[in-house]
C-alpha cells in the first residue's frame, strides 16, 4: 500500500505536486481572454510571526517546469515583494530569511503550493528555533570545527521525515555550536562522519563514525523537540571519533556529463542519513569514507548530455560489517518516462458560454508512486528525481524519471468551471496487463487501477481530460453543537449507480472552524453529501479516497453518506452559496 | 563560508555544469607501507588528543584525496601506521592553536616505501580570539553579516578572514596569531556580487569609514578580544537594470537565453555572476539588487537556441535609479575547428587523458571586449567550437595537470599571436600541439655546515632554459621541500632546466642559502639530483 513517508518526498521535492488533487479554491479572478497578456507578475507580502512586514526578505519565484534557480526578488520596507515578467505558467514561491523559517503548514490544508501570473500571495515567516551545545572529546576537551549536522527526523506533526530540513555548522574554538533557523519538529544531532554533500576532507573528522548526542550511534540517537522561536540549549556531545569503513566503486553509464551518488540508510524506523557524491563527466569511481556499521541503499543517477533532462539510475542494496566494502558496480540504465497529452472538452451548456479556458502552460500533471513493499526496494533519492509536468502550449507533458513501480497520476488546473473527467491510456493498452489485452476496446482508465511502469518504459498516450462545466458548492455547517470538530471534512459522493466507481466523482475539503463548506471544481451531476472527521495518516482525506486500489474507503464513505440522506444536484457551472448541511456528531 | 541561499544555488549550477578536476592513477600495488611519527607541543608541553593528519598531495582516480591519521597520545607524541608511498600534506587538526614559528602548517612530506619517518614535530601555541556583535541603527542583530579582520602592516586582503554572525548577531574569529589586527563589516568595494537583499556600507571599529581611522585589536597568543561591536550604517539603496534580449537579424525576441552580469571594480578586475535566470517568452531580462557602479550584462553563447550565435556584453551604469531599455542583440559568431596532436609522445595514457581535457579558445579585442568558447576533445583528437567573436584568438586548455600548448598551426603556418578570425568566419585546420608532461624530478637537499635554521623553509623551484619542446616562460614551478630535505616534481615536460634551491626564514625575507642547478629531463624519465647547500645566514633580500 501507499504510505505517507513518499509522499512527503514529492512534497518536499516538488511542493506542486500536494494539492494537485485538492483543486484549491481559487477565486475567480483570472477573467482572461485570448489577448491577455502571455506575462505578468505574482506579488505578494512577507508577514513576521505577529503580522508584522518583513522587509529584507529574498523571494525565489520558480516555474514547476523550469530549470534553475528562476527570478529571485526581495521585500520592501513595507514587506511587499513582486516578481514580474513572468511566463505563464505554475510556480513554486520560496520566501526565506537568515534565521527565520516558514510556518509550518496545517496537515489538512488545502491552500495551494503553486501560483500564477496575477496572483498575491502572503507569507508567514516566523523566528526559528535554536539548538546548542558543546562537543567535548574523551578528555572533556572542547572538539574545534568539527562539522555539526542537525537533522529533522519527526516534522511539527510528529511524522517521520525521511529527506527533510537539516543544517550543516562547525564548533568554534569552545567546542560550542549553535544551530538558528530550524523549523519546528524532532532532530538529532551528530557531530563529524561526512558531509551531506561529499566528498571533503578538510578536517579529518569526514572519515569518522558521526556521533549523536549524547554520545551514541545512530540506532540509539537522541530525539530533541526543537519550537519556532524557543532555544534548546545543552544539547552536548561527548565526541567518540571512531575511524568509519569506507564504500567504493565505480558507476558504468555511456555519455554522461556526471553522476550523483546517494547513500542513505536503509531499514524501517532509522534515523535519516544520507550523503551524497558528485562527480563529473570524465571520472567513474566514487568513495565515500566515514561510514558507520549497518544497511545502506546506495543510487547512482547519471546526467545526460547537456541539454537532456533525462537521468540513468542504477540501485545496490550494501550492508558494512566490520570492513570496507569495495569494487562496487553500478551499471546504470535509463528511467521510465510516460508521455501524453491534456484534451479540453467544451460543452454547449447556455449557462457555461463566455467561460475562461484553462491555460495549457498552467496544467501540472504528476505520477506519484505506490509505495507497497516492492517499491522499498527503491531508494527516496530516486522516487525524488520524477518531477511533476507542465503541459506545453499543446497540452503536450511528458513525466520524466520514473522509477520501476506503480503509478496514478494528478492532475492540477485553474479554471474554476472546468473539473478533471477522466485520466486514460488508449486501447489497446501500453501497459502490457496481460489478459486484459484482449478486451482492448474501451480506453483503460488510470483512476481504477495503478499503471505498472517498467525500467527504461517509454509509455505514450496518458491523456487528461478536462471538461467545462465544474460546478461549486458553498454553504454553511449547521449542528447543534457550537464547536466545529477538529479534521472535519465535507465530502461528496456520486449518487449515480453507475457512477459508483468514478474515482474521480469523489471529493474532499477541510470544513472551516467557523462551519464554512467550499468544493471547487465538482462535475455536474447527483451527489450524495456528508461530513466527518477524518483520523488517518493520510495527507488529505482526498487523496486517500483518489488512490486506485481504496475501493473499500469509497463504499464505507457512500454507505456513510447514503445513511446521511443528504443528497444535491449540481447543474453544469452552477454556483450554490447558500448550502446548509446538517451535522451530527457521532 | 559566505553562503546565502542564491549562492548555494549558483555553486549548485556551477558543480553541476563544470567537469571534475581529476586525475588518472591507477590504482597503487600493494607495497610495504611506512610510518610516520612526532610529537606535539603547546608552548613546550606535551599536547594530548590532537589529531594529525596526513593526506596526499594529489587526487586518485575517484579524485579524491587519501587521508590517514593519529591522535597524540599523553606524551604528545603520534604515530600514523600503514601509509604508501607517496607524496603528503601533514598537519595537526587543531584550528585554534597556531604555528610557534609562525609558518603555518601543512608541510610536505615524502614518504618511501617501507619508510620509518620520526620526529615530524609539531610546535603550537594557542590563537588568539576576536568576538564582538553587529548591531543595526537600532539595535537589532543583523544575522549572517559578513565580518573580516585584517592583519595590520600585511597586505591587507591577503590577510583577510572572516566569519558571519549568528541570529544573535555574533561573530568569533578564532586561531589568530597574536597581533594587531583592525575588523571591518560592510560592502567594500571590491565586494562582488551579493543576493543579500540588505547590505551596508562598509564601516571598520568601532565607527570609521575606512581602513586608516580603525581602531586597531592587539591580540595576545591565547588571548580574547572580546566586545569588538560594530553598529553598521545605513543600509545601501540598490537598483535594477531591465532589456531584451533579440535576435540581431529579425529584431524577434529571444526566450530561454541564460544570462548573468559582469560588475567592472576596477579596470583589470571584474567579478562576473550568473544565477541561471533565463529571459521570458518576450526575451525580456532583469537583474536585480545591484549596488551603484559600471556593469554589463551577459548571455552565455551556448544557451542561444543556434549553435553559432553569439552575443556582445551590453555595459550599463547604475547611478542611483533602475536602467531599463537595455537591448542584448545576438549576431553570427565565428566558428573553428581543427585537432589536437601531442607531440613527442605516443603514450597511452596520454591518450586516455586527453579524453578529460577540454580546449577553451578566447578571441580579445583591442576595447577589451572578446569572447571565448570550448570545447571537448573527442577520441581521435578533434574539437569544434562557435560563437567566437573576431580577434586574435588564443588557446587554452582546462582539465589539464599533464599537457601544456606547445604552439598552434593553421594550414601548416605557425600562429605565434593566437589565430586571428574575422567576424563570422568558420575557421578550420587548426592545429592545437601539446606537449605531454609526464617525467619526475627527485631530489634530497643537504646541508653541508651544521644544522638547519628554526622556521626555516625550502624552496625548489624550476625553470626551462632550454628550447627544446616548450617555451620557458610556461613552465615554472616551485615546490615545498619536506623536512627531510627530499622533494618531488611530477608531471615534468622534457626539455633542459635549471633547479634553484632556496632556504628562507620565517619571516620570508632572510635567505640563508642558494644554488642553481642544471637538469636534462627526457619523456617519462625519474630523475635524481642532490643539492648540497651551505648555510650562510648573513645573505638578506630586500
Amino acid at each position: 500500500m501507499l504510505t505517507w513517508r513518499t509522499i512527503r518526498v514529492l512534497l518536499l521535492v516538488m511542493s506542486a505536486a500536494l494539492c494537485a488533487l485538492a483543486q484549491t479554491p481559487r477565486p475567480a479572478v483570472n477573467t482572461e481572454t485570448s489577448d491577455s497578456p502571455a506575462v505578468g507578475a505574482i506579488t505578494g507580502k512577507v508577514l513576521n510571526e505577529n503580522g508584522q512586514p518583513l522587509p529584507g526578505a529574498l523571494v525565489q519565484v520558480r516555474a514547476v517546469s523550469g530549470t534553475g534557480p528562476g527570478q529571485i526578488t526581495s521585500t520592501n520596507r513595507e514587506g511587499e515583494f513582486r516578481a514580474d515578467g513572468l511566463d505563464r505558467g505554475s510556480y513554486v514561491v520560496t520566501p526565506s530569511m537568515p534565521a527565520y523559517v516558514l510556518q509550518p503548514r496545517d496537515p489538512s490544508s488545502t491552500q495551494s503550493l503553486t501560483y500564477h501570473i496575477g496572483d498575491s500571495v502572503t507569507f508567514t515567516l516566523i523566528k526559528g528555533g535554536v539548538v546548542t551545545g558543546t562537543v567535548t572529546n574523551a578528555n572533556g576537551e572542547p572538539v574545534v570545527a568539527v562539522a555539526v549536522r542537525v537533522q529533522m527526523s519527526r516534522d511539527a506533526n510528529g511524522r517521520r521525515t525521511a529527506n527533510g530540513f537539516r543544517r550543516e555548522l562547525p564548533t568554534d574554538d569552545r567546542g560550542i555550536y549553535r544551530a538558528y533557523g530550524l523549523l519546528p519538529g524532532t532532530y538529532v544531532v551528530s557531530a563529524g562522519g561526512p558531509a551531506w554533500y561529499g566528498p571533503s576532507e578538510q578536517n579529518g573528522f569526514e572519515t569518522d563514525v558521526p556521533t549523536y548526542a549524547p554520545s551514541s550511534t545512530r540506532d540509539t540517537a537522541t530525539e530533541i523537540s526543537v519550537r519556532g522561536g524557543e532555544e534548546t540549549a545543552g544539547i552536548d556531545i561527548r565526541y567518540r571519533g571512531e575511524q568509519g569503513r569506507t564504500i567504493s566503486g565505480v558507476v558504468n553509464a555511456s555519455s554522461s556529463t556526471g553522476f550523483n551518488v546517494v547513500l542513505s540508510a536503509s531499514g524501517e524506523g532509522s534515523v535519516p542519513w544520507t550523503t551524497t557524491y558528485y562527480q563529473g563527466a570524465s571520472v567513474e569511481g566514487f568513495v565515500f569514507k566515514g561510514i558507520a556499521d549497518g544497511e545502506y541503499q546506495l543510487v547512482a543517477m547519471a546526467y545526460g548530455r547537456s541539454g537532456s533532462r533525462d537521468v540513468a539510475a542504477a540501485v545496490k542494496r550494501i550492508v558494512v560489517r566490520g570492513a570496507d566494502v569495495s569494487g562496487i558496480e553500478l551499471n546504470t540504465a535509463p528511467l521510465a518516462t510516460i508521455s501524453g497529452r491534456v484534451l479540453l472538452e467544451e460543452t454547449k451548456v447556455p449557462e457555461c458560454a463566455d467561460k475562461q479556458r484553462p491555460q495549457f502552460s498552467e496544467i501540472i500533471v504528476s505520477a506519484w508512486h505506490d509505495d507497497n513493499e516492492a517499491a522499498k526496494e527503491t531508494p527516496l533519492a530516486l522516487w525524488s528525481i520524477g518531477a511533476p509536468a507542465a503541459a506545453d502550449a499543446d497540452g503536450n507533458f511528458i513525466l520524466r524519471n520514473l522509477a520501476a513501480g506503480e503509478y496514478y497520476f494528478v492532475t492540477r488546473f485553474t479554471a474554476k468551471y472546468w473539473y478533471l473527467q477522466s485520466i486514460a491510456f488508449p486501447a489497446p493498452p501500453v501497459t502490457a496487463a496481460s489478459g486484459a489485452a484482449k478486451v482492448a476496446s474501451k480506453p483503460i482508465d488510470a483512476t481504477v487501477a495503478w499503471t505498472k511502469v517498467k525500467a527504461g518504459d517509454r509509455v505514450s498516450g496518458l491523456t487528461v481530460t478536462l471538461a467545462q462545466g465544474a460546478a461549486t458548492l458553498r454553504g454553511q455547517l449547521v449542528s447543534e453543537r457550537q464547536q466545529v470538530p477538529e479534521k472535519l471534512f465535507v465530502y461528496l459522493v456520486p449518487s449515480e449507480r453507475e457512477k459508483t466507481e468514478a474515482v474521480l466523482r469523489y471529493y474532499a475539503a477541510p470544513v472551516s472552524p467557523d462551519g464554512k463548506i467550499a468544493l471547487h471544481n465538482i462535475a455536474p451531476g447527483r451527489y450524495w453529501v456528508v461530513a466527518q472527521t477524518f483520523s488517518d495518516d493520510a495527507p488529505t482525506p482526498l487523496t486517500k479516497l483518489r488512490l486506485p486500489h481504496e475501493t473499500a474507503t469509497r463504499a464505507r464513505l457512500r454507505r456513510d453518506a447514503e445513511a446521511a440522506k443528504n443528497e444535491i444536484e449540481l447543474k453544469p457551472c452552477q454556483n450554490v452559496s447558500d448550502f446548509q448541511l446538517a451535522f451530527k456528531p457521532q | 563560508m559566505f553562503s546565502s541561499t542564491v549562492q548555494k544555488l549558483v555553486c549548485a549550477l556551477i558543480i553541476l555544469s563544470a567537469a571534475a578536476l581529476a586525475h588518472s592513477q591507477s590504482a597503487p600495488a600493494k607495497e610495504a607501507t611506512g610510518i610516520v611519527s612526532g610529537k606535539v607541543t603547546i608552548k613546550g608541553k606535551a599536547a594530548a588528543g590532537i589529531v594529525i593528519l596526513l593526506r596526499t598531495n594529489t587526487r586518485n582516480s575517484s579524485s579524491q584525496f587519501s587521508s590517514y591519521k593519529a591522535t597524540t597520545d599523553d606524551n604528545g607524541e603520534y604515530r600514523i601506521a600503514n601509509v604508501p608511498a607517496g607524496n603528503y600534506l601533514i598537519a595537526p587538526i587543531a584550528p585554534a592553536l597556531v604555528d610557534a614559528n609562525g609558518s603555518g602548517p601543512p608541510r610536505t612530506l615524502l614518504v618511501n616505501k617501507g619508510e620509518t619517518i620520526e620526529h615530524i614535530d609539531f610546535a603550537l601555541v594557542r590563537g588568539g580570539v576576536i568576538t564582538g556583535k553587529i548591531v543595526d541603527a537600532d539595535g537589532r542583530p543583523v544575522i549572517e553579516q559578513e565580518v573580516v579582520i585584517f592583519a595590520v602592516g600585511t597586505n591587507q586582503y591577503s590577510s583577510m578572514t572572516g566569519a558571519l554572525t549568528d541570529d544573535r548577531g555574533v561573530y568569533r574569529l578564532y586561531g589568530l596569531k597574536a597581533g594587531s589586527y583592525k575588523v571591518a563589516t560592510g560592502q567594500g568595494e571590491r565586494g562582488s556580487f551579493s543576493n543579500r537583499p540588505v547590505r551596508y556600507t562598509q564601516m571598520y571599529y568601532p565607527a570609521a569609514s575606512d581602513l586608516d581611522h580603525a581602531a586597531v585589536i592587539e591580540v595576545s597568543e591565547g588571548g580574547e578580544a572580546a566586545n569588538i561591536d560594530i553598529t553598521v550604517g545605513p543600509g545601501l539603496s540598490t537598483y535594477s537594470a531591465s532589456g531584451r534580449i533579440v535576435d540581431g537579424e529579425t529584431g524577434r525576441p529571444l526566450a530561454g537565453v541564460a544570462y548573468g552580469v559582469k560588475r567592472f571594480i576596477s579596470q583589470y578586475n571584474t567579478s562576473s555572476m550568473s544565477t541561471g535566470a533565463v529571459s521570458n517568452s518576450r526575451g525580456e531580462f532583469k537583474l536585480g539588487n545591484l549596488v551603484p557602479g559600471k556593469y554589463a550584462v551577459q548571455v552565455r553563447s551556448m544557451s542561444l537556441p543556434t549553435g553559432r550565435w553569439r552575443a556582445e556584453d551590453v555595459p550599463f551604469e547604475i547611478v542611483d535609479e533602475d536602467v531599463t531599455g537595455l537591448v542584448v542583440q545576438t549576431k553570427k559568431g565565428a566558428s573553428l575547428s581543427g585537432v589536437v596532436v601531442i607531440e613527442g609522445s605516443d603514450d597511452k595514457n596520454a591518450r586516455n587523458e586527453l579524453r578529460r581535457v577540454s580546449l577553451l579558445a578566447s578571441s580579445a579585442q583591442r576595447d577589451g571586449t572578446g569572447s571565448s568558447a570550448w570545447s571537448m576533445i573527442t577520441p581521435d583528437g578533434g574539437f569544434t567550437m562557435s560563437g567566437i567573436a573576431a580577434g586574435p584568438t588564443t588557446f587554452q586548455l582546462a582539465n589539464s595537470s599533464h599537457f601544456r600548448i606547445v604552439r598552434v598551426e593553421q594550414n601548416g603556418v605557425v600562429q605565434s599571436r593566437g589565430v586571428d578570425i574575422k567576424e563570422g568566419e568558420e575557421v578550420s585546420g587548426v592545429r592545437v600541439v601539446l606537449a605531454y608532461g609526464n617525467a619526475t624530478i627527485r631530489g634530497s637537499v643537504e646541508i653541508t655546515n651544521g644544522p638547519i635554521p628554526s622556521g626555516a623553509r625550502f624552496y625548489v623551484g624550476l625553470r626551462n632554459i632550454g628550447d627544446d619542446l616548450v617555451s620557458s616562460s610556461l613552465i615554472n614551478s616551485a615546490v615545498d621541500v619536506d623536512a627531510r630535505g627530499q622533494f618531488v616534481i611530477e608531471g615534468v615536460f622534457p626539455g633542459t632546466y635549471e633547479i634553484s634551491t632556496t632556504i628562507w626564514g620565517v619571516d620570508g625575507r632572510t635567505v640563508f642559502s642558494e644554488k642553481k642547478q642544471q637538469i636534462a629531463v627526457t619523456a617519462g624519465s625519474v630523475n635524481n639530483v642532490t643539492v648540497s647547500l651551505e648555510i650562510n645566514p648573513k645573505a638578506t633580500r630586500p
